[in-house]
Order: C-alpha cells, then sequence, then structure tokens
C-alpha cells in the first residue's frame, strides 16, 4: 500500500533527460573531434573547460611542429611530467625523424611508439575522450596538423595512506584498510589474490561526477548470474552523482523498504577477498573506503573476519555470544516490560521483591520508563558520534551521573529500567552491521510488550521472522543457510569448524564451484595413520 | 501458476509437523485421559500408526496428480460438477477446522495467561501474522517453520526434561486395568489431528520431489507420534488420574516446574511454543482455503483473497461459540465423526476411483 503510493510519488518526478556519463555532452554539436589546427583545437578545449583557473596548457616546438600540453594542476604526476614528457618531447625527439625508427604515419603514433616513457598511452580522436583522459588525472599531448591527439594517465594526487580501519577494528588478523582512492584499493585486492581469474570490471556511474566503479569477482566461483545482475542494476543507475558506496547501494539493494540491510559492506580488504572467494561480488566505489558485497545474508552480520583468525573454538564461543547480543539487545527492553506489567509472577519471589521495592514510587509505568530511557541513551550515543572529542567527558559525565544516577537516587526511574537500558545499549554495540534495524525492532518490541505482554512481544517476533524469510540478496534467501535449511553451511554459522573441516564453499553462494580445499584431514603428529591417509569429509 | 514457490521435502515434514503438533499436545493428553486412563500412551502409539495410513492413501493420492491439488484434480476423477463440490467440500473444511484452531489458541491465551485482554486482540494479532506470512507465499511460510519448528520441539524436550524429578512411574500402572477396549476408544478422538496431513492434498504440487510425498509424511507423522508420546507420558506420570480434568495439561506441566528456585515457571516457554506454533499451524490451513478458493474459481493470483478470508475466519471464531465449554463440547462431540471423513475417508474413496478409471494426471 505505501509502497504503491510511494511509487506514485516517485513517477510524478520529471524525467531525466540526459542518460550517457560522459564529458563529451559539454562539446557543441558538430565539432566533436580534433579539427587539426592546434589553436583552433586549443580554444575548443578552453571554452568547454571554461577557461579553468587549473588548467594549463604549455605550447611547445617538437622539433619543426607546434605541439601542445593540456593536464589540470594537482591531480598528475609533475616529475613524471618533466621527465619523462616533457624532457623526451624536447631534447630526445631526433628519432622522432629517423626513419629507421619510425613506424605509424601520422605524428602521434612516431611520438607513443619511440618518445614517451610513459606505459598508459592512448590515441584519441574525440574531444569528449581527450576531456576524459585531462580530467581523470592525464595529459593530453595535441600536435599540429595532426587529427590524432595522445592522452596519458599520470595520477598523483593527495591521498590518505592506508591506515587501520576505525569501524572494524581486530585483535588478530591484518590491520590495513580501504582507502578513498579506487586504485590503491584494487592494489590491495590483487596483492591478497594472485589469481589470473579475478576480475575487475570498470564502471562508471553518476552523470556529473563520473564516479569510476568496480565490479570485482573471481570467474569460476561467482556465479555468473549474479554478476550480470549487479551490473545490470549498476547500469540503471541515473543519477548526477555518487559521493559514497552508499549512493550506489540504495538502488542496488533487493529490498529498499526493509529495515534490514541486504547489501553488506567492509573497508577491509581482508574481509572482500574471503567474500569473493566465497563465490561474492564486491563493488568498489572510487572515493570512498567501503566496498559493498552481494549478496549479503543475515547470518553475515554475527560473523566477524577474526572469528576465521582465531582459533576455532574460541571463534565459535563468541559467534553464540554475539547472537546472544542480538537477542538481548533486541528484546531485553520488551521482556522487562512483558514481565513487570503484566506476569511478574513468573520471576523468583525474591527477585519479584526487590523488583517491585525500587519500582515503588516510581511515577512512569515499566513501558515508559524503558522508552523513556531508550530514547536518551540514542540521543546520548549519537551526541557520542558527533561531538569533538574534549567535550566527550562532559557528555558521558552528564550521562552516566546525571541520567542515570540522579534519576533512580531522585525515584524518577527504576533502576532495573537503567540497568535494562545500559545492558540493551551495551549489547547493540556487539552486530554493527544490523544497528539499523536493532533501534526499530527494540523499540516496536518494547510497544507490543506495553500493549500485550509476552504475546504481543512473541507476536512481534513473528512478524520480524516472516519478513526476515521473505528477504532475498540477489536471489539468495536472506534466512539461509538456516532456512532454506542447508547442513554443510551450517558448520560455519552458530559455530566455526577448523578450517581443515570446511572443505566446501558455503552452498548457498558458492554451488557452482563447491570445494575450496582438496582432501582435507585434521593435522596429526608424524607417523599417525590419519596423515597418510589424506581424506576428510569435507 | 498460482503459486510459484517449491518446497523441499524436509520443509514439507516440518510443515506437516506444524500443522498437527501445536495443538494436539496441548488438548489431546486431558481428553485421550478420559477414554483410555493410564494406558492413554498406547492409544497414541496406535492412532500414529493411523495417521501413516491416512497419510498414505493422501500420499498415494496426491502422487498420482503430481502437478495438481486436489481441487484442481477432483473434477478429472468424478466429473466437472461432482468435482467442484468437492473442492468447495474442501475449502469448506479447511476455513471451519481452522476457526476451531483459531479460537483456541485465543480461548488459552485469554483463560490461562491474560484473562484481562479481549479475546480479539490476540485473534486479530495472530490472524495478521498469519496474513502476512501467506501473502508472502508457501515458501516464507516453509522458511520461517524451519526456524520455528525446532524452537517449538526444542522448548517441548526442555520442558519435559526440566519435570522428570516430579515424575513417577507407578502412576502408569496398572497397565491395561479394563482391557484393550478403553484404549480403542481413545484412537478416536486424536484421530481427527492425525490425519490432519490432509494439508498434503494441497501442499504436495508444490514439493520440488512430489514422489518423495509418501516418506516426508511418514516422518512427519512419526515425529509428532513421538511427540504426543513423551508430554502424553510425562503428563501421565506427573499428575496421574488428575490428568482427565486438566484442560492444557503442558500448560500445568510447566507450571509444576522448579529448579534451584531459579527457574520457577516455564509458562513464557509455554506460550512461545503456542504462539509460534499455533501461527504456523493457522497459517497452513488458511494457505490451503486460500489457494483453493482461487483455484474453484480460476483466479490468477491468490493475494485477493487472503484479506478477505481472514477477516471471514476472525468474524467465524468469534461468533460460532459463546464460551469456552460449548467450542470444547463441538470439538470432542462433533468434529470427529464429520471431520474424519474428510481427511481420511474421501481420499481413500477417490483413490480407489482413480485406480478403477486407471487415471493418471502426471503428464498434463
Amino acid at each position: 500500500m505505501s509502497r504503491s503510493i510511494f511509487r506514485k510519488l516517485l513517477s510524478m518526478k520529471p524525467k531525466p533527460d540526459n542518460k550517457r556519463v560522459s564529458p563529451a555532452r559539454a562539446v557543441p554539436a558538430g565539432r566533436d573531434k580534433l579539427s587539426g589546427e592546434l589553436a583552433a583545437d586549443l580554444d575548443m578545449l578552453r571554452n568547454v573547460l571554461g577557461n579553468s583557473m587549473d588548467l594549463v596548457i604549455r605550447e611547445f616546438m617538437l622539433c619543426d611542429t607546434r605541439a601542445a600540453l593540456v593536464y589540470i594542476n594537482g591531480i598528475i604526476d609533475k616529475e613524471a611530467l618533466r621527465e619523462n614528457v616533457l624532457r623526451a618531447l624536447m631534447v630526445d625527439t631526433k628519432m622522432v625523424n629517423t626513419p629507421g625508427y619510425s613506424s605509424g604515419n601520422s605524428l602521434a603514433a612516431r611520438v607513443k611508439e619511440n618518445v614517451l616513457s610513459i606505459a598508459n598511452v592512448k590515441e584519441a580522436v574525440e574531444i569528449g575522450s581527450i576531456l576524459e583522459g585531462i580530467l581523470g588525472a592525464g595529459i593530453a599531448l595535441l600536435f599540429e596538423g595532426d587529427h590524432t591527439a595522445l592522452t596519458l594517465k599520470l595520477p598523483a594526487f593527495e591521498t590518505r595512506s592506508v591506515g587501520e580501519p576505525q569501524t572494524e577494528s581486530v585483535v588478530r588478523g591484518p590491520r590495513e584498510g580501504f582507502v578513498e582512492y579506487l586504485y590503491t584499493n584494487l592494489s590491495m585486492l590483487r596483492r591478497k589474490i594472485k589469481s589470473p581469474d579475478l576480475r575487475l570490471e570498470r564502471m562508471q556511474v553518476g552523470r556529473v561526477t563520473g564516479t569510476d566503479v568496480c565490479v570485482a569477482y573471481i570467474k569460476g566461483i561467482a556465479n555468473p548470474k549474479i554478476v550480470e545482475e549487479v551490473k545490470k542494476r549498476l547500469e540503471r543507475i541515473e543519477l548526477d552523482g555518487v559521493l559514497e558506496s552508499g549512493y550506489i547501494e540504495e538502488f542496488i539493494e533487493d529490498a529498499p523498504f526493509s529495515i534490514f540491510p541486504t547489501v553488506g559492506n567492509t573497508e577491509k580488504p581482508d574481509r572482500v577477498a574471503a567474500q569473493l572467494l566465497e563465490g561474492r561480488v564486491a563493488i568498489f566505489t572510487d572515493g570512498t573506503p567501503f566496498v559493498l558485497t552481494v549478496p549479503y545474508l543475515f547470518l553475515e552480520s554475527v560473523q566477524a573476519s577474526e572469528d576465521y583468525y582465531s582459533r576455532h573454538f574460541s571463534s565459535s564461543l563468541f559467534r553464540s555470544l554475539r547472537i546472544l547480543a542480538l537477542i538481548l539487545t533486541t528484546e531485553l527492553p520488551a521482556l522487562y516490560v512483558a514481565i513487570s506489567s503484566f506476569n511478574p509472577e513468573i520471576l523468583p519471589t525474591p527477585l519479584l521483591l526487590t523488583m517491585a521495592s525500587s519500582r515503588e514510587g516510581v511515577p512512569l509505568p515499566a513501558i515508559g520508563e524503558v522508552l523513556v530511557m531508550g530514547v536518551i541513551f540514542e540521543v546520548l550515543r549519537e551526541a557520542g558520534v558527533r561531538l569533538p572529542r574534549p567535550v566527550g567527558q562532559a557528555v558521558s559525565i552528564v550521562g552516566a551521573l546525571v541520567l542515570g544516577d540522579a534519576a533512580v537516587s531522585a525515584g524518577l526511574v527504576s533502576a532495573p529500567a537503567v540497568i535494562v537500558t545500559a545492558l540493551t545499549g551495551i549489547a547493540s554495540f556487539v552486530v554493527p552491521s544490523q544497528s539499523d534495524a536493532q533501534i526499530f525492532i527494540r523499540f516496536c518490541f518494547t510497544i507490543m510488550a506495553g500493549f500485550a505482554g509476552f504475546f504481543g512481544l512473541f507476536l512481534g517476533f513473528a512478524l520480524i521472522l516472516i519478513h526476515l524469510a521473505s528477504l532475498r540478496s540477489y536471489g539468495t534467501p536472506y534466512l539461509s543457510p538456516l532456512a532454506p535449511f542447508s547442513k554443510g553451511d551450517l558448520r560455519d554459522t552458530f559455530t566455526r569448524f577448523p578450517w581443515w573441516a570446511m572443505g566446501g564453499r558455503p552452498r548457498v553462494i558458492g554451488w557452482r564451484n563447491p570445494r575450496r580445499a582438496g582432501n582435507v584431514s585434521p593435522p596429526a603428529p608424524p607417523g599417525d595413520k590419519r596423515n597418510s591417509r589424506g581424506e576428510g569429509d569435507g | 501458476m498460482l503459486e510459484d514457490g517449491k518446497i523441499s521435502g524436509r520443509q514439507a515434514a516440518f510443515l506437516i509437523i506444524s500443522t498437527i503438533l501445536p495443538t494436539s499436545i496441548m488438548l489431546l493428553p486431558g481428553i485421550i485421559y478420559q477414554e483410555a486412563a493410564q494406558d492413554s500412551w498406547m492409544s497414541i502409539i496406535l492412532v500414529t500408526f493411523f495417521g501413516m495410513a491416512a497419510g498414505l492413501v493422501i500420499a498415494a493420492l496426491g502422487m498420482r496428480f503430481p502437478d495438481k491439488t486436489i481441487v484442481q484434480y477432483a473434477g478429472l476423477l468424478t466429473g466437472r460438477v461432482l468435482g467442484k463440490a468437492i473442492g468447495l467440500l474442501y475449502i469448506v473444511f479447511f476455513i471451519y477446522i481452522n476457526t476451531f484452531v483459531i479460537r483456541q489458541f485465543g480461548e488459552l491465551l485469554v483463560t490461562m495467561f491474560m484473562p484481562e485482554t479481549p479475546l480479539l486482540v490476540f485473534l486479530i494479532g495472530l490472524m495478521m501474522a498469519s496474513a502476512y506470512s501467506i501473502r508472502c507465499g508457501l515458501e516464507v511460510l516453509a522458511r520461517v517453520n524451519e526456524i520455528v519448528l525446532p524452537v517449538v520441539l526444542g522448548l517441548l524436550l526442555l520442558i519435559v526434561l526440566l519435570i522428570i524429578p516430579e515424575m513417577q512411574a507407578q502412576k502408569l500402572t496398572p497397565v491395561l486395568e479394563k482391557g484393550i477396549v478403553p484404549v480403542l476408544r481413545g484412537i478416536y478422538y486424536p484421530a481427527l489431528f492425525f490425519a490432519e496431513t490432509a494439508v498434503m492434498l494441497m501442499i504436495i504440487p508444490f514439493l520440488n520431489r512430489p514422489r518423495k510425498a509418501g516418506g516426508i509424511i511418514l516422518k512427519g507423522i512419526v515425529t509428532v507420534g513421538l511427540f504426543q508420546l513423551l508430554t502424553m507420558l510425562a503428563t501421565i506420570m506427573v499428575f496421574g488420574p488428575r490428568t482427565a480434568r486438566i484442560q492444557f495439561p503442558v500448560l500445568i506441566l510447566a507450571r509444576q516446574i522448579s529448579i534451584a528456585e531459579l527457574i520457577e515457571r516455564a509458562e513464557p516457554f509455554v506460550m512461545l511454543i503456542w504462539v509460534l506454533g499455533g501461527f504456523v499451524k493457522v497459517a497452513v490451513f488458511y494457505y490451503c482455503a486460500v489457494l483453493g478458493t482461487a483455484q474453484l474459481l480460476n483466479l490468477k493470483d491468490y493475494k485477493s483473497l487472503v484479506l478477505p478470508t481472514g477477516v471471514l475466519l476472525t468474524v467465524l471464531s468469534v461468533l460460532l461459540w459463546g464460551d469456552v465449554l460449548e467450542l470444547t463440547r463441538q470439538i470432542t462431540k462433533l468434529l470427529p465423526p464429520v471431520f474424519i471423513p474428510i481427511e481420511a475417508g474421501l481420499p481413500l474413496l477417490l483413490l480407489v476411483l482413480a485406480r478403477l478409471r486407471g487415471n493418471r494426471g502426471g503428464g498434463r
């Protein structure tokens, strides 16, 4: 219902007129090719770029021909420009006209073949592609009387150095995180997966920003249908600007009206590599360290990359703890409300008495207490994220002392409500990737429990469960491998089996290439007969 | 197709268990005990065999038409008019039996947990969840059930485990005090529940391997029988002759639990079993009714029927009975002679008919 209204509202919006992502749009019609007249072409470029202050045009003589370099100041490598381009063109150009050396007809082709010691050189005829080269951190080289120009890619701009990711810190495991520059990120991935099957496909999204987006997958492991679907959805995006992968996420997710994310994100290269090896597809976006991965399943939110690096007993234990925390943070306030206002008799008598005495004289009903404290906690948390660091202490003093302690001793809120809220709040940080959903579910459950006690809570639980079961991420059921049940995949859900026992790729995603290990067997002391058998159950 | 989803054999078996178990474990022990006393557990073993037989008949019939529901193939066997009538009969059956389940669901919650809350609150909540799951399709219902059922069975086992200290095995004696007749009489009423595999008449075409329907139904019935036996034994051994007077024995069992003064009363567990299990049970019958109606009327989509049917079910379940006593009397007296023939008798008749006419609808 609300969905169809929303759709109608959307369709009332005027349709965007221009589809193509290209600087060629700015070029006047009929003059989209080089004229061969240097001065005219340079004027043209200058006009199209609006005589921008950072545009640099350097004219010089190449032997006896006039030529010009066009680039944008600040985004190219000046060192390389000086050493490998200008010096070569102005000083070492004798060979350009040496018959034995030259091949190709045009001057541009000869320069490209013989002079420039730069790897990434392309010939360009259209103004549009020249502009693309200049704006994409390159240099354009134009010659008098030649219809072909050269574009040289020489990017060099200020980037953040690789550091430890803030959102996913680990005790054990690689500490490097992605940065904002796409090609650095891709290099980090290449360094981890040295396989010719690693495919990186470039796309451009954003009509004005022309943001580079890269679809990464491993051929032979990823499902080609999912790869196609990702590319199709990316192509459908019609948006002026893509400044972060979140823009893309909202266009390519399966369930835009769900509170649950159906696209994953991470800023850790090791995590992306692991996802690709399981058969997923990653989407890199230039300008952000957050890489999207699909399909994204519900249980991924309780899996940390560290689970796979530390010993499997502790990993399994911590996974169970995370699931417990997920249940606590969504259901604890609702349970408190259900018990204290509807079924207090289920508590053991001593605990019941303690609770009753602390609730005595509190003006609010249990649901009021929990909701008010819950909202206050969210406000404090949000303040903590935004505020400058030195103010942090003040907030924590106000939060902990004034709101918690003073409210209880003044008799405004009961101590159990504060404990419940604090525990809920702490538990909500355990599974960060579901944090949006957690808040919604928590408040909904609390309100439902306030209306109908345990029945409301269980009903809410059933509704959320139905919703989760109805979600899919790129064709994969969101709750798999729990529902639909997949026995082999269960090794890597609530528990994490040792690596030698997980020879199978997760079936729901990587079914096209089901084995990721050869014959695996548990390690055994030398001379043990298990060593020679070399067979595992996988 | 009205329903494009396919469910696996495991999901189907789980659905069968969820269709029978939630209400049967709550209601049956007391009623069987009235007939068979301390030998009630034998009745359950016998009725499980009856359930297996009925299930096999249903499976055999369904496997003759692996791509059709009974609403669709009844016409092929008996002619168009009679076929429509049989289809309608099943739709009415699915709706009518569901009103009993829904009312029972609400009554238990009102009488045992929240006497001050109006009955309608529970019914509307339940129907909301069921309607939502049905709109999402059979696949989603099956997936939800894959998570719900292990929780339900796990909690049931937990309750039985925790109550072990209260059990006294001598309450099972004397064995066969009054001969075999009371045991046989004890089959009569639970047979109604154990033949609820009739829902498979509507679900077999959506199995990914319809040929395995027989095995799936047997697995489901045997599991139900085992859990029923377990709760029956626990109830008898804890309450003895008092069992006959207890309306919801599992709930009272849970109330008896007291472990180390920490776990005092496990009632919320029972409520969880009842709400989650009951919701799936209602949803399965609800789905069969909605799908059958859509097929009977040759509709392209059953989704438009979900809301009206839901309203009908809610209203009927409130209006049909004045109070719990009337409801219980109807359940025990009226239902078995009417519903058992529809659940098991008619499919048997159709199966015989199909054999005689050599009808195999599989190719179409």
